[in-house]
């Protein structure tokens, strides 16, 4: 893997007496990439990254972090991570700027030009206590406090979690203008995969613990496709005659399949079925999610 | 990292928040020395800056392991003496303040400094044993257990001169939030639990569960006893005490005769002094009506005969500071603290007569120690009684019942 990799983990586990939250987890997260972590709810997201910054210790397995054992430097990664999470808790009786004051006593590489700049961009009044600002505000708040130290990587958990489609999309908007801006590595985890996909580069998939997907969001679209083939007669046993059929739909004389491996070997193996028609469509991010979280499930 | 500016930091966020809470926590334990009227209000200020101690304590402990602390870099040892260090001026500001009000109230003896320690450690100890208990357990038992530890030492009078209980507390309350942090990281949450709690139960009621222990032996009664006062033979061989296990229960024993009785009295008294090896005098306390009545418990006889009541009335007997009785029995000398000024006021009670009078009102003294600590009493031929200490001597005429100073003769010249 390398020294490119920002986030390695090996085996990494995690269980709640007899409930394993995260299974044997074997991940690497490139430098410079935008990462959605995607899975659903309960899937083992959370739990992963609690692990990374050890706010939460591992059962066994290893996690590496900016090159770092996650537990023995656990304090040296907190200064050079910035994190975003689901309904952070900030202290809601301090102004905006109070606020910024006194995280800015912990971190050394703390720019106050950066800070000053995120707060105009994101709007945030300065003067205005936490508790009082919208959700959106304070989520914008959390963002600007994990950037303001230029962090060598932004980890976001479910940052956009109960906020409504255009205060999410603003968020979203205000990440990646951010990350354009400074070509950081970002690990995004979220369950709203629609949404990932205007940001990501790289997609890794999770469902009950286990990673079943990991790979370039492009190679991932390139390789996950539908498949509609259209028949006369249609042969009865045809998820079996053709390979890496995730799922399938339609009946009849028309189905429609979704293949892990749009490669010519399947395209032929399609053909060799004598359809009268044969089309191949692209999928969008939550389609394919859909469809690897469903044959997981099956299997 | 620049260590002084993190904790610099971590005080302002600490100072902030809890500015409020040092504020109500000092102006509740003073509100009975602004109005002294009613002795209710001693207990009510005592309470209310208790109550704000115990819930202030649990909250922060609360908040203290919340994710925006843990999401700090900030090195688990600094964030555990964060939790503990930090607020330390507030639960000592407001024992401060309650010691006052204690003293202010004239509710209990004792120096200044005294009093205000030993409130300045009782809230100490409420504010680590509620901190350890919020972190270990949750919010609930440690409301529960801070309010019974308010309710076992709520009394003034038990509570000033306990601080060595209250150190012994409020080190076990922290030894068990050390003792917590192995079992959590090994997830034996249970086990930990059962030991932190039985250390913190053992430090808060370990002592009373021992005496309760004892109280239930069939031999119970003597082990428990506790000398009060040594006198009546030259040997120390005759002494008179609590009974521990009872309320207000005396018992008298002689060591060389292996003679031993017990008396219940009700709740509120003292020994004063012994006279004729088998007479005790003794002083008690009526809450209703707040006076001290003298009486001899004739312990051969097994009676108790009123022999004279106090004028004055008190909120607690805690006030007799000093005793001496004639040997014969017929008067005693009794030292209270003064109900008007800070020094002591200074009886003579005929006992044959029933007569209590007050021959001396608040005689001054400066000392760093009890003034009555150094006192000695002589009862003379001539019908009076002189009184030394340290910078004192006093001379009663016991005929006429007035006293005056006495001056001590000019020291010797020294040729140079």
């Amino acid at each position: 893997m390398g020294t490119t990799a920002v986030i390695e983990t090996t085996k990494l586990t995690k269980r709640f007496g007899r409930q394993t939250a995260v299974d044997a987890l074997t991940l690497m997260v490139p430098r410079g990439s935008v990462f959605a972590f995607l899975g659903r709810n309960g899937a083992g997201k959370t739990t992963t990254i609690r692990m990374l910054l050890h706010l939460l210790d591992k059962t066994a397995g290893t996690a590496r972090v900016l090159g770092m054992d996650s537990v023995r430097d656990a304090l040296a990664i907190k200064r050079r991570v910035g994190f975003v999470g689901d309904g952070q808790v900030l202290y809601d009786w301090m102004s905006v700027d109070e606020l910024l004051w006194f995280c800015k006593g912990f971190y050394p590489g703390w720019d106050d030009a950066v800070a000053g700049e995120m707060k105009g961009k994101l709007e945030l009044p300065g003067r205005a206590k936490v508790r009082g600002l919208s959700r959106g505000e304070q989520a914008k708040l959390a963002l600007l406090l994990a950037m303001a130290y230029r962090p060598e990587l932004l980890i976001l958990d479910e940052p956009t979690a109960g906020l409504d489609v255009v205060v999410r999309r603003d968020f979203l908007e205000g990440v990646i203008e951010l990350i354009q801006e400074e070509g950081r590595t970002v690990f995004f985890s979220s369950h709203l995969v629609h949404e990932v996909e205007r940001v990501a580069d790289w997609v890794g998939i999770i469902d009950r613990g286990r990673l079943i997907c990991c790979r370039p969001l492009e190679e991932l679209k390139a390789r996950v496709k539908r498949l509609t083939l259209t028949f006369d007669d249609p042969p009865a046993d045809l998820r079996a005659r053709l390979p890496a059929v995730l799922a399938m739909e339609g009946g009849g004389r028309r189905v429609g399949m979704i293949v892990n491996d749009c490669s010519e070997a399947t395209l032929a193996a399609a053909r060799a079925l004598h359809p009268t028609a044969l089309a191949v469509g692209d999928l969008s991010l939550e389609d394919i999610f859909v469809a690897l979280v469903g044959r997981a499930e099956e299997a | 990292m620049d260590g002084r500016r993190v904790w610099g930091r971590l005080l302002w966020k600490e100072f902030r928040e809890s500015g409020v809470v040092l504020a109500a926590g000092g102006l509740c334990a003073l509100l009975p020395v602004i109005y002294r009227a009613h002795a209710w209000l001693l207990y009510t200020g005592i309470a209310l800056a208790s109550l704000l101690i115990t819930l202030w304590a649990t909250y922060r402990a609360q908040r203290g392991s919340d994710r925006s602390r843990t999401l700090l870099p900030i090195a688990p040892a600094t964030g555990w003496l964060a939790l503990y260090l930090l607020p330390l001026p507030v639960p000592l500001f407001a024992g401060a303040c309650v010691g006052a009000a204690i003293y202010a109230f004239d509710a209990t003896q004792g120096a200044l400094g005294a009093v205000l320690t030993s409130a300045a450690l009782f809230m100490l100890a409420l504010f680590a044993l509620c901190t350890t208990l919020t972190l270990v357990y949750s919010a609930i038992p440690a409301i529960m257990l801070g309010t019974l530890f308010l309710y076992a030492h709520f009394d003034p009078l038990i509570m000033v001169g306990a601080e060595r209980r209250f150190l012994w507390i409020s080190g076990a309350a922290l030894a068990g939030s050390l003792l917590w942090a192995p079992f959590l990281r090994r997830r034996r949450l249970v086990s930990g639990r059962l030991a932190v709690g039985v250390l913190l139960l053992g430090a808060v009621f370990g002592q009373a569960l021992v005496e309760h222990l004892r109280s239930i032996s069939p031999d119970a009664q003597l082990p428990t006893y506790h000398p009060y006062f040594c006198s009546g033979s030259s040997d120390g061989a005759v002494s008179v005490g609590f009974v521990r296990s009872r309320g207000g229960a005396l018992a008298y024993r002689d060591i060389r005769t292996k003679f031993q009785r017990v008396h219940d009295f009700a709740d509120g008294v003292l020994p004063l002094a012994l006279f004729r090896e088998t007479r005790v005098v003794v002083a008690e306390h009526e809450p209703a009506t707040r006076r001290i009545t003298l009486s001899i418990w004739d312990v051969r006889a097994a009676t108790v005969r009123e022999v004279g009541r106090l004028p004055a009335a008190y909120a607690t007997i805690n006030v007799i500071e000093y005793a001496s009785v004639r040997p014969d029995g017929r008067y005693l000398l009794l030292s209270t603290r003064a109900k008007v000024g800070r020094g002591h006021d200074l009886w003579i009670a005929d006992l044959e007569r029933r007569a209590v009078t007050l021959v001396m009102p608040n005689i001054r003294s400066v000392s760093l120690d009890h003034p009555c600590t150094t006192w000695q009493t002589g009862w003379t031929d001539d019908e009076r009684v002189r009184l030394s200490g340290v910078e004192l001597m006093l001379a009663v005429d016991l005929r006429t019942m007035r006293a005056r100073r006495e001056t001590l003769p000019p020291p010797p010249e020294v040729m140079p």
